[in-house]
């Protein structure tokens, strides 16, 4: 096709071979829906209009522009602004010739231009993103607790709504030892901005998490898979390394950032751009949220060991964490695709990994090994705890 | 005779006012037929350039790339063998976003950021939920205020860049009046439960066909029997409403029937797969079975709107048809799925061949009197549907 569409001819182009080679055409001049018949013909200056009335006009062959067509006509426009239209039919094929040599082909610069633009903004646009992952974290610690704990309120009287707190009367003496091993752990966190309210809650899986503003949530089928106190007292220090971090609200930050970024500029419309922006951003959380877990990891060892709580009890919680999810068929022929998603897509860093971290921080630290000796708590204690609100193991077998 | 009026350095025509010198005759009292040779094929390859530029520009191509489907489109639409011409431009639809962005969306975010928090601090809670949720359902009714005003403005962006003929198309008439007629209309389907919906549909379509201009010549909405517009709908949309009734009645069975079988808890917090199949399995239902009777009121709704719009002496009618519609629905929800969403503007093909294909005219109208419609429309467009994710051609 010659001349591209939206085209603007050059000026100075080569001479017609045969300037009196008139066609048939059509024309709208954009004052009435009226058509008028005339007979156009195309020279280096201009496409001169003939009606039938004798009258003519010309176009300036600069700003003659080619205007899309539904096929079988060549169809023009005197500027880029105006309505009126001219309509050639191609049955006479020497038109595009014609129409070529008067206003030859050139790229169409300035779309292009554009596009090449828009491609160099996404520069500054993932700057911003990036900003906002790396600041949401001192963000979030720098917002006043008093927020925090509002909405961890909210967030705990939904969950608990679910999942019922076991409450005093049913705890009895086990409220007490929960208690002394939340402070006996609690004392050596380095900056808590909250108090720790800590529930066993009746649910139907085993977890354990930590809401913003202090609440941590212990599920009562994760307390009958533990043998000893210490394997608590391991994931309580995890979850109190949470709240001391503010993990829960720096993610909360992030994500709302991030949603209301990310919607507001690449929102309205469907498409794969949209869900492979979301796709990354929701990756991005993932990998965040790894992050917060190993931090939270080292923050537990450091505290079990300043309490004077042997750390392998997290260890040990992540060895039977590994061997309830751990499919043993398929050990040996392990995807490693297949792994390398699961690592991508995971919450959470692998669990063989952190049951070793924490065994290779307690084999370099002198302290640890002499913390052995006294277990968080009593047989008594241990035994109130695990008998006050005791889980019934349904969800085993789901797995 | 008026060689005179043959510059050189003008761009325009130089005609004598008026036009209808050197007019051809077939301009008088002609009929309208329409044509549409846009497929799947001729919008292939604009399809696949926008996928590549939205996906390096990380979407912001988005407003050339509906331009230049559009002018594709419009081009390929053809009456009495004349295109259809889009003039709108991606820089136009850049320009409102950005208007929007910084005019409305900021604004509104900050300003309700800050009022939250004001009220969360200065108030005592039980007065800070009541003042919240008060609030909260103020905006609530704004956003649909303003999503009636986005229709309207839209409509108009695109009217006004659509000529024919060398005439653009116009919507003038107040967008605000319409905006408030839709929350009206929106608000009154509660207290009727539904059954304000065909008036409402009716109403709001004749205040856009009433107002909607074609150069200097103006639409007009009537019925064409004399009687009420509404007339001959109330019958489709009881079959509707029931038909949604049913269908619910229907889904809830099959979801029941889908918990009892699997012991799906539906108000657990961690939803596994048999919560997920009880949901959508219910959904699913509710869409098969009421479909049929939602599409049923919309094919006569649509025969029925077209049918009522007439201009300078032509009155339109439109053969819609529930399995028609059936199948342009299904047809190009599959295809959004399944090419993940590059894919929509062969949607967008298919859409305006069920509109064009069916589509006729009765009557005979005088082209040549119709002039120019001096109203250019909006400046920029689009920028507030963009905002709300309103989805058209």
């Amino acid at each position: 096709m010659p001349g591209k569409k939206g085209l603007v001819c050059p000026v100075g182009v080569l001479t017609l071979g045969d300037a009196m080679t008139q066609f048939d055409g059509v024309l709208y001049d954009g004052r009435t829906a009226a058509s008028h018949d005339v007979v156009v013909r195309f020279d280096e200056t201009a496409v001169t209009i003939v009606f039938s009335d004798g009258r003519t006009d010309h176009w300036p062959i600069k700003s003659v522009k080619r205007v899309a067509s539904p096929g079988g006509m060549l169809r023009l426009q005197p500027d880029a602004r105006s309505l009126a239209r001219l309509n050639i039919n191609d049955q006479d094929k020497r038109v595009w010739a014609a129409f070529r040599e008067a206003c030859p082909r050139r790229l169409r610069g300035r779309d292009f231009a554009i596009a090449g633009l828009m491609v160099v903004a996404v520069v500054p646009v993932v700057a911003l993103i990036l900003a906002i992952t790396v600041l949401a974290g001192p963000m979030a610690r720098s917002l006043p607790p008093g927020i925090e704990a509002g909405m961890g309120a909210a967030y705990y009287d939904g969950v608990t709504e679910f999942w019922p707190v076991c409450d005093a009367a049913e705890m009895g003496e086990a409220r007490a030892a929960l208690d002394r091993m939340t402070n006996a752990i609690a004392e050596h966190a380095h900056d808590l901005a909250f108090d720790l309210v800590v529930q066993v809650v009746d649910a139907d899986i085993p977890n354990a998490f930590a809401l913003p503003g202090g609440y941590v949530l212990i599920t009562d089928e994760l307390l009958m898979l533990m043998d000893s106190p210490d394997q608590l007292a391991g994931v309580l220090a995890h979850e109190i390394a949470h709240v001391e971090r503010r993990h829960g609200m720096v993610m909360f930050v992030r994500q709302m950032g991030l949603a209301t970024v990310v919607d507001i500029l690449f929102g309205g419309g469907a498409g794969v751009t949209q869900q492979l922006v979301y796709a990354s951003i929701d990756l991005t959380a993932f990998a965040n949220s790894r992050r917060a877990e190993a931090e939270a990891d080292a923050l537990a060892v450091s505290y079990l060991i300043d309490a004077g709580i042997d750390p392998t009890g997290l260890a040990e919680f992540f060895d039977a964490i590994h061997e309830l999810t751990h499919d043993h068929d398929d050990e040996e022929g392990e995807n490693g695709a297949v792994a390398w998603i699961d690592s991508v897509i995971s919450t959470h860093p692998d669990t063989q990994n952190r049951a070793q971290f924490v065994r290779d921080r307690v084999a370099d630290t002198p302290e640890a090994a002499g913390a052995a000796v006294f277990p968080s708590l009593n047989k008594f204690e241990w035994h109130a705890l695990k008998t006050a609100c005791p889980g019934d193991g349904d969800w085993r077998d789901a797995l | 005779m008026s060689d005179e009026n043959a510059f050189e350095a003008t761009s325009g025509p130089a005609t004598p006012p008026g036009g209808a010198e050197g007019a051809s005759s077939v301009d008088d009292g002609v009929a309208l037929t329409f044509g549409q040779t846009a497929t799947a094929r001729s919008i292939c390859g604009l399809t696949l350039t926008n996928a590549i530029l939205l996906v390096l520009t990380l979407g912001f191509w988005r407003f050339w790339a509906r331009s230049r489907v559009r002018q594709h489109l419009w081009a390929r639409t053809t009456i009495n063998g004349e295109p259809l011409d889009y003039t709108g431009t991606g820089v136009e639809l850049f320009k409102a976003f950005l208007v929007v962005v910084f005019l409305i969306t900021l604004p509104s975010l900050i300003g309700f950021g800050v009022l939250f928090f004001l009220f969360r601090y200065f108030l005592p809670p039980s007065a800070f939920v009541v003042v919240f949720a008060a609030s909260y359902f103020v905006f609530i009714l704004f956003t649909y205020w303003l999503l009636g005003l986005a229709i309207y403005l839209v409509q108009r962006y695109r009217l006004s860049r659509t000529s024919w003929r060398g005439v653009r198309f116009g919507l003038p008439g107040s967008a605000k009046d319409f905006a408030s007629a839709f929350l009206g209309y929106l608000l009154l389907l509660v207290p009727t439960l539904g059954w304000s919906a065909p008036v409402m549909d009716i109403r709001l379509a004749r205040r856009f066909w009433g107002s909607a201009v074609y150069g200097d010549t103006a639409f007009e909405f009537e019925a064409p029997d004399g009687k009420s517009p509404v007339s001959g709908l109330y019958g489709p949309y009881a079959l509707a409403w029931f038909g949604s009734i049913i269908a619910l009645i229907v889904a809830g069975s099959v979801s029941s029937g889908i918990v009892a079988e699997t012991g799906a808890d539906l108000a657990s917090p961690a939803p596994g797969a048999a919560e997920l199949a009880a949901l959508y399995g219910g959904l699913f239902t509710f869409l098969v079975v009421s479909s049929f009777t939602t599409l049923f009121y919309q094919a006569a709704l649509m025969r029925r709107i077209v049918g009522c719009i007439t201009i300078d002496g032509v009155r339109f009618s439109h053969e819609a048809t529930t399995l028609g519609l059936l199948w342009l629905y299904l047809g190009n929800a599959l295809i959004v799925v399944f090419t993940l969403g590059i894919g929509v503007p062969f949607t967008h093909v298919r859409t305006l061949r069920f509109v064009v294909h069916r589509l006729r005219a009765e009557g005979k109208v005088s082209l040549a009197t119709i002039g120019q419609n001096p109203d250019s429309g909006p400046a920029i467009g689009e920028g507030l549907a963009d905002a709300l994710d309103l989805g058209t051609i």
